[in-house]
């Protein structure tokens, strides 16, 4: 692609042809003197996580398989959706063997990955061959003056559920510096030409001949304005549920730590909804899931810390990393006996219970006994209730906050935040997407920060815990490089405690009430109808 | 923007031959490269196929950009554009006149190109001309194709001289010793002797060839096929201009006094030659200097 914009002169067109009519689009050159250059075969393998999260960031990855070592290229498109571009022109990444996560780059692309793959691992799509011919279009003196690329690409999926092979044949008109009136001779013929259309001058994304990524399951439900409370929670638990089925088989085999993320996730949504929504289901069966959503939580607890601690340390640079290969190599031993730790829950005739008894309660078929006092009123009405008590307690817990106040403190901050995201949450379909967006945003900012804090307070824990003692039996070398990591989490564990204030002054400014005032009379009114 | 003269007073030294080749390696290096053709003769504009447009205002080329980016036309080789010449070429000279300060109009000339290209490379005229004064007062570095026959290093060394006041400036002059016939005892002892002293010339030396003359008309660079000797001494001579450009080297000065020393000493007779010798130089050519 460099040589080809080195040699354009920065003219370019790109048509697409029927790949079942072969050459026919050829016959628009009839009468022009070409000269055919050497044919190049390329094949990839091309790399995404199976929620194409590389695509949705617009970010292609492929591997090459012509060669022993992992030749990985890596590009994005200029409308990339989370800002986060990468170089235009495509970079290649030498490996030894294909990467699997974000982490098996070097910096700065393992950075630049892991925003929007996180810990997600790489699947291979799909196998993406390409043929290239080339033929150079020539003046009388023998002078290229405008090339041709014919591409035949031919996107097999990896799996079938991805659909049948596919082909596509693009034709690239690339212009030499100085010859624009034979570029736009050439470009002419092959506008006039039946068997091509124009398509923009993009690179060519293979995941585009892919059917899209199945529907994640558990989408956030579409509640009606009036829907009891009840039926509305009901719905909610529902989605989730779907969510911790659809994450457990990655969660079992522990193929990325986003399984066990989501999983969290979801269970916590469940226990602060199911714990703070009062008298919708009888008190009695509340409290039991809620103690027992506890418990299954806590169980999760340990490895995904582990998981974010493993996740930081092998996103530092290399230098450093490879001198904290004995802690990585014991904190991921400890990965594996938490591991066999949750394994354990999850087999457990308790969880059994406890999903039992969630189906119980919020099942389609659904024991009406366990109705509260609360089920029959409008959902929209209960939810407004907890918000209003909510928002209170967060303003009360974060008035007087500053960097100098115990981690305790910010720790319950941010489970009243937590709660408040879960409910504010229930809003969504019921109020505009305008109308809960600023409280929204307020509140992701602000709980980022605060789990950077809480993060930095658990990752200097763990590695007090149980890298201290590996760093000092592996010599000098990796106590001191621990000892510059560990420095490193408690100064960004300081920044963003220094940050925290300057969010939670704008989080709980007159502003900002008086759009949750909003949220929560037009909440009231329901008369909002969708997404 | 580095920016390269392939100079000599004296013609058929290899000027051209150079500029192509110096220039394609720059390219090939990944380096976005200009070869300013600035021989009436176009011979490195024919060598890469391209002519000057009609429409272009050479008069004007130096002081209107638009006309200078409009005159580029791209090689066939990837980072490498041309910017040809031909008999039209006086024109260029005709404008340069009626500047009043024509060094700064080249020189800005250059600093326009320098907002695409890294590496610009001039292939200059056999003559001191205006146009040739205004480019070694602009340039980084003046390469200078030397054949090694007493004749050329005076020029050299007069060349040397004029130019003083630039490498005082900092221009560097790099002599380099092309179209080397081994079978030429004179070739031989000019190198050696030049050698010897540490006059200056770079350690690369480009041999007389055949495949050289048929590479120009073929009009490829030899460097732009598979591997060949001479393209290597080709390389071998980009790479150490490029470390001079970069300053790595410091180089030693080429005196005028001792080429004349080395003159003299050409016209001493030579040591009778050894039986070995005398064998290998059996079906030696004619050699100018004897004759």
């Amino acid at each position: 692609v460099r040589q080809s914009a080195a040699l354009s002169g920065g003219r370019r067109a790109t048509f697409e042809a029927d790949a079942r009519r072969g050459a026919a689009w050829r016959k628009a050159l009839a009468g022009m003197p070409l000269r055919s250059e050497p044919a190049r075969l390329q094949r990839e393998e091309v790399l995404d996580s199976f929620d194409r999260r590389l695509q949705r960031a617009g970010i292609s990855l492929s591997v090459s398989t012509d060669s022993v070592l992992a030749l990985c290229r890596l590009a994005s498109d200029a409308t990339s959706r989370n800002g986060h571009r990468l170089e235009q022109a495509p970079g290649q990444i030498v490996l030894e063997q294909r990467p699997v996560f974000a982490w098996d780059f070097p910096a700065p692309h393992a950075q630049r990955l892991a925003r929007s793959l996180e810990a997600r691992a790489l699947d291979v799509l799909a196998e993406h061959e390409t043929s290239v011919q080339r033929l150079a279009v020539l003046d009388d003196q023998e002078k290229v003056v405008a090339r041709i690329e014919e591409e035949l690409h031919s996107v097999r999926p990896a799996r079938r559920a991805s659909g049948r092979e596919r082909r596509v044949r693009r034709i690239v008109l690339c212009g030499v510096l100085g010859y624009d009136v034979e570029f736009e001779r050439v470009r002419q013929a092959l506008e006039a030409s039946p068997a091509l259309h124009g398509v923009p001058d993009e690179p060519f994304d293979p995941r585009r001949l892919l059917a899209p990524p199945a529907r994640r399951p558990g989408r956030w439900p579409l509640l009606a304005p009036r829907i009891s409370a009840l039926d509305g929670l009901a719905r909610i638990v529902r989605s989730q549920l779907a969510v911790l089925k659809a994450n457990e088989a990655g969660l079992r085999a522990n193929r990325d730590a986003e399984y066990l993320h989501d999983t969290r996730v979801a269970m916590r949504r469940l226990r602060s909804l199911i714990g703070q929504l009062h008298g919708v289901v009888v008190d009695e069966e509340r409290e039991h899931l809620a103690v027992e959503l506890r418990w299954i939580a806590s169980c999760t607890g340990r490895p995904r810390d582990l998981d974010t601690l493993l996740g930081e340390l092998r996103l530092t640079e290399l230098e450093l990393r490879a001198k904290l290969t004995p802690v990585l190599t014991a904190l991921e031993a400890e990965r594996a006996r938490a591991q066999e730790t949750l394994l354990d829950a999850l087999d457990s005739e308790r969880r059994a219970d406890l999903l039992a008894r969630l189906r119980a309660a919020f099942g389609s078929a659904r024991d009406e006994r366990l109705a509260g006092k609360q089920a029959a009123r409008p959902f929209a009405q209960v939810l407004g209730k907890r918000l209003r008590r909510r928002w209170r307690q967060v303003g009360a817990r974060a008035s007087g906050l500053d960097a100098t106040r115990s981690a305790g403190e910010f720790h319950e901050l941010r489970i009243a935040c937590k709660k408040l995201r879960y409910l504010l949450e229930c809003s969504r379909g019921l109020v505009s997407k305008s109308q809960a967006g600023g409280c929204f945003a307020r509140l992701r900012g602000l709980q980022d920060v605060l789990g950077t804090i809480q993060d930095a307070e658990v990752h200097a824990g763990l590695v007090d815990e149980l890298a201290g003692a590996r760093a000092r039996d592996a010599g000098p070398e990796s106590l001191l490089a621990l000892g510059r990591f560990r420095e490193r989490i408690s100064q960004r564990g300081q920044a963003a405690r220094a940050r925290c204030r300057e969010l939670l002054d704008e989080f709980l400014a007159p502003a900002s009430r008086a759009e949750f005032d909003a949220l929560l009379r037009a909440l009231a009114k329901g008369e909002h109808r969708g997404q | 923007v580095k920016s390269i003269a392939l100079h000599n007073m004296k013609g058929g030294v290899g000027k051209t031959t150079a500029a192509v080749h110096l220039a394609h390696l720059s390219a090939r290096a990944g380096r976005k490269t200009l070869l300013w053709d600035l021989d009436a003769q176009g011979a490195a504009s024919w060598y890469f196929r391209v002519r000057v447009a009609e429409s272009t205002e050479l008069e004007h080329l130096l002081t209107r950009p638009a006309t200078l980016w409009s005159a580029m036309r791209g090689s066939d080789w990837p980072e490498l554009d041309v910017l040809p010449a031909d008999l039209s070429l006086r024109e260029l000279e005709r404008g340069l006149g009626r500047e009043e300060d024509p060094g700064r109009a080249f020189a800005a000339a250059l600093v326009e190109l320098g907002q695409r290209y890294e590496r610009v490379v001039l292939d200059c005229p056999p003559a001191l001309t205006q146009l040739t004064q205004c480019v070694l007062e602009a340039v980084d570095a003046v390469v200078v194709p030397t054949i090694p026959t007493a004749l050329s290093l005076r020029t050299l060394a007069t060349l040397h001289g004029h130019l003083k006041p630039l490498r005082k400036r900092g221009l560097l002059v790099l002599p380099f010793f092309s179209m080397v016939d081994e079978r030429k005892a004179v070739h031989r002892r000019v190198r050696d002797f030049a050698r010897a002293e540490g006059l200056g010339f770079l350690r690369a030396e480009i041999p007389h060839s055949t495949h050289v003359e048929s590479s120009a008309a073929r009009r490829e660079p030899l460097t732009a096929g598979a591997a060949h000797p001479v393209a290597e001494t080709f390389e071998a001579l980009a790479g150490e201009v490029e470390q001079a450009l970069s300053g790595a080297e410091r180089l030693p000065k080429l005196g005028r006094g001792r080429v004349v020393e080395l003159v003299e000493s050409l016209q001493r007779p030579r040591p009778r030659p050894t039986r070995s010798e005398e064998a290998r130089l059996t079906s030696e050519p004619d050699d100018e200097l004897e004759a």
